[in-house]
């Protein structure tokens, strides 16, 4: 981001902020006490709420000096000291001294969310691309990672990046763009870094989990990058708000944003069905603002991108935090194998040399209320008719923002992104297997119910016959190649030509090579779930296409994805 | 909500009895009405309306759009509307029932238009249709708020009793399964079963509606309200309807109507022979158990006799879900 522009939407931003929480308070009842300092009172909760969840401040800096870094042990003292004078005001301070107490939150929030762009390390990672990636992702020894590039693999076979690339392409020419993509691993970000410089796109600015930048080296990066830090730790409103102004005077300002509408990844591994889009809400505002000053490229669009991994880095960390018995799972997760840099490696290398693919899957473009558009950035209705969405925000003879009306549009725009990561999965081999699998074991045991079939097992049940395990394969083989042909789904050229015994082979070979226990192995003819777990997160994947119809069992999971079916709150 | 300085311009889609009932809710605006067909003479309801020959003419400038249409007629002449809709056009519907694959009627409109802010008006239609005076009490389905905020503006004078829900899946599942549960008391009526048995299909009929309605993304306390309850309390001329009338033929063993061959084919009258049909894919789709609507399904595909299916019904009891 240039410089000049950051300061312009930090000042933008502040203003904003300032005058909606001013105007928001003076709708109370007169009290004794000026309505701010409960503002004031809120914020100074969360942080202490959110200082006991983390005891590492990270990187923090102060107005005015954006490219200082402080040391953790100063950024904690400096961050103490500020909302203790903050707290120690309240119940004393005066109206105007309220006022400027705000004002210096919001431009704490403000200069905590900021990130910068340097055209230089941009360049610099670009001509890098593979060994620079590798670092980032790995944040592993060089030398270990030089010696293995030796070999010959390299992240560009790795990552097979499909879809309208030019139609994409065309959308960033005409307007903003938002990439809107799913979220299985923390790989994510850098395997969606790769697949825009693939697809010749330019950089986007992104959101990225405040604990991201603990890790130095891949912080540097980061903050270089266009990362801008979302603390998910922090629940003050008014912290969320200066979060969905920053993204909206982004892309006011014309750059390119990416976030994950799922919000955190996948627990289950399914694909996402409930977002949270509050995010993407921005873009209306942004839009509604873009029309009134009568930008010269208004329009802003959502592309949805679906990753689909053979193997997922942390899934052993995801499905048993899904499962928690607590029946809550955690939201932020730091120590899981991402965190761990020989498990990352060790991830990327099982990954070169089984020839196994991420496939990124870009999919046609949105506008913000969710319709599709053409390749010349227009609106189409469902007929493919050309239509004026501007007319959405219409009001009188301008344009407006409505909050419940527009809340109403993004999940609109929720909708068809949960129809399109769908429709662009591309099944493999592990799910498939994984489908099977956990099938038989269902049917096996139809009178216990999942979460004991999970973490005990199903009683008779030990091991499933190799010729009863490619039956299941060769039907549900049936129902995906026909989705397929139908456009619900895709396969991998392995799973539309394969045939059973391959594929059967091919899911146990990749079970057996990554995680610490495979979730299935084979002995002679029999096959032995091994990890129930990890069998329930790769056949979840393929929840929500109506599988279970054809084996007669119901869902695993509540139609938001969110819930073992028939669990509390399901 | 839409935003007036001048008379609102609302379209008004249908010149049948719907539209005739629904005529007078829009007296405070600028009406143009379409029809198929222009009758000689319109009714004194609809004679000072506008007077437009296709859909594109009566629509093109309006702030709301009103489909006083049946469920059969929805699609073509959404897909009419869809060619010169905006996305700032109110949209109101009173169709009731579903099309084949259990599509409801904001199914349709959204696939044939790029119009968000649908609201349908639910709430009983029989007295709708068959009371001699405007409504005075009506729900509104929608899950934007500007088109409940609209009407009550536009009926403000009149004195209309609005009342505004968010659950528009669930007045649809509630309006389109109504006519159902009167197939099953006309049979029982047929049967002589008693009054009982006939309270025990209304209820059985509401507690089932709810569940699909919860399985399809509404929410169940709808029946709570005009939409299901509204429904529930018999008028004096109940037996008069004409799923009722049908059910009574049914239970009675007379020969199977033209209308049950084709029930995607029934006329527009005769909605719930269409829900029927599509019901039994529908819960299985979503694994519910609905013990009467599937009973009276089985009675129209003649696979069962009234008596066995009823029978397999009041075994049940109250009870819903699993046994």
């Amino acid at each position: 981001m240039r410089q000049e522009d950051q300061e312009r939407i930090l000042t933008a931003l502040h203003r904003q902020v300032m005058t909606e929480v001013v105007a928001q308070t003076q709708g109370r009842a007169p009290t004794d006490r000026w309505p701010l300092d409960e503002v004031l009172a809120q914020s100074v909760y969360h942080e202490r709420q959110r200082r006991t969840q983390a005891p590492s401040p990270g990187r923090f800096f102060t107005p005015g000096s954006l490219h200082l870094w402080h040391g953790a042990e100063r950024a904690r003292r400096a961050n103490e000291a500020f909302w203790g004078h903050v707290a120690s005001r309240l119940g004393h301070a005066g109206q105007l001294e309220q006022v400027s107490l705000l004002s210096q939150v919001v431009h704490r929030y403000a200069f905590d969310v900021c990130g910068n762009f340097d055209a230089r390390v941009y360049a610099l990672a670009r001509q890098l691309v593979p060994p620079a990636l590798g670092a980032l992702l790995g944040a592993s020894s060089p030398q270990r990672l030089w010696q293995h590039l030796g070999e010959g693999a390299s992240l560009q076979e790795a990552v097979a990046v499909q879809g309208p690339s030019e139609h994409v392409r065309r959308l960033h020419e005409v307007g903003t763009v938002i990439l809107a993509p799913t979220h299985a691993s923390n790989l994510d970000a850098v395997v969606l870094a790769f697949a825009s410089l693939q697809m010749g796109l330019p950089p986007f600015i992104y959101g990225a989990a405040r604990d991201l930048f603990d890790n130095r080296l891949i912080g540097y990066f980061l903050h270089n990058l266009g990362a801008y830090t979302i603390d998910r730790r922090n629940d003050d409103p008014l912290y969320r708000r200066v979060l969905r102004e920053y993204a909206a005077r982004t892309l006011e300002c014309g750059y390119h944003n990416l976030f994950f509408p799922g919000g955190s990844r996948s627990r289950s591994g399914a694909a996402e069905r409930h977002l949270k889009l509050g995010l993407a809400g921005s873009a209306i505002g942004a839009y509604v603002h873009n029309l009134q000053r009568q930008a010269p490229r208004p329009k802003l669009f959502i592309v949805p991108v679906t990753l689909s991994y053979q193997l997922v880095l942390e899934a052993e960390t995801l499905v048993a935090d899904f499962l928690a018995e607590e029946g809550k799972s955690r939201y932020i997760i730091t120590d899981d194998e991402f965190s761990r840099p020989r498990r990352v490696f060790s991830f990327l290398s099982q990954l070169f040399a089984l020839d196994s693919h991420i496939y990124v899957t870009f999919g046609r473009g949105l506008d913000p209320f969710g319709n599709p558009v053409d390749d010349a950035g227009e609106s189409l209705d469902p007929r493919g008719r050309r239509i004026d969405c501007s007319r959405y925000v219409a009001r009188g003879d301008g344009y407006a923002c409505e909050p419940r009306r527009d809340a109403e549009y993004s999940r609109d725009l929720g909708a068809a992104l949960v129809a399109a990561y769908a429709r662009d999965h591309v099944v493999q081999a592990t799910q498939l297997l994984a489908r099977a699998v956990f099938t038989l074991m269902r049917l096996a045991s139809p009178q216990v119910d999942l979460m004991r079939l999970i973490r005990v097992g199903g009683g008779p049940v030990e091991s499933l016959g190799l010729r009863e395990v490619y039956a299941q394969v060769r039907q549900l083989l049936l129902v995906l190649r026909a989705l397929a042909q139908n456009g619900r789904l895709r396969l991998s050229p392995q799973v539309q030509v394969g045939n059973v015994e391959e594929l059967v082979s091919d899911g146990l070979h990749h079970f057996g090579l990554y995680h610490r226990r495979p979730a299935v192995v084979r002995r002679g003819d029999r096959l032995i779930p091994q990890d129930r777990g990890l069998l329930f997160f790769y056949q979840n994947r393929l929840e929500g296409y109506g599988l279970e119809a054809h084996s007669g069992l119901p869902p695993t999971l509540t139609a938001d994805h969110r819930f073992l079916a028939g669990a509390q709150g399901g | 909500m839409v935003e007036h300085t001048t008379k609102p311009r609302v379209a008004l889609l249908g010149c049948g009895a719907m539209g005739q009932r629904l005529a007078p809710l829009f007296a405070a605006a600028e009406v143009s009405l379409w029809g198929r067909r222009r009758p000689p003479t319109l009714p004194p309801a609809l004679a000072q309306l506008r007077w437009c020959e296709d859909v594109a003419d009566a629509c093109a400038a309006a702030d709301a759009v009103v489909f006083a249409l049946p469920i059969a007629a929805l699609r073509q002449v959404a897909r009419a509307y869809g060619a010169v809709a905006r996305g700032d056009q109110q949209v109101f519907y009173v169709a009731r029932g579903v099309e084949p694959d259990f599509i409801l009627p904001h199914q349709v409109l959204r696939q044939e238009t790029c119009t968000r802010q649908l609201a349908v008006l639910g709430g009983s239609l029989r007295s709708l249709i068959a009371a001699p005076e405007p409504p005075s009490a009506l729900l509104v389905g929608s899950r934007y708020p500007g088109p409940a905020q609209s009407l009550r503006a536009w009926t403000q004078a009149l004195g209309v009793q609005i009342t505004a829900s968010a659950d528009l899946v669930g007045i649809e599942v509630a309006g389109a399964l109504e006519p159902v549960t009167a197939l099953a008391i006309g049979m029982a009526e047929a049967l002589q079963l008693g009054a009982s048995v006939r309270g025990l299909l209304q209820t059985r009929g509401l507690a089932e509606a709810a569940r699909l309605a919860e399985a399809l993304g509404g929410a169940g306390n709808t029946f709570a309200l005009l939409a299901g309850m509204g429904s529930l309390v018999l008028p004096p001329d109940w037996q008069q309807e004409a799923h009722v009338q049908l059910g009574l033929a049914l239970g009675a063993g007379q020969p199977q109507p033209a209308a049950l061959d084709a029930p995607t084919d029934a006329p527009a009258h005769l909605d719930g022979l269409r829900t029927a049909a599509a019901l039994p894919a529908v819960a299985r789709a979503h694994h519910l158990q609905l013990p009467l609507m599937e009973a009276v399904a089985a009675v129209l595909a003649g696979t069962q006799t009234p008596a066995t299916a009823l029978r397999t019904v009041l075994q049940r009891g109250l009870q819903v879900g699993e046994p």
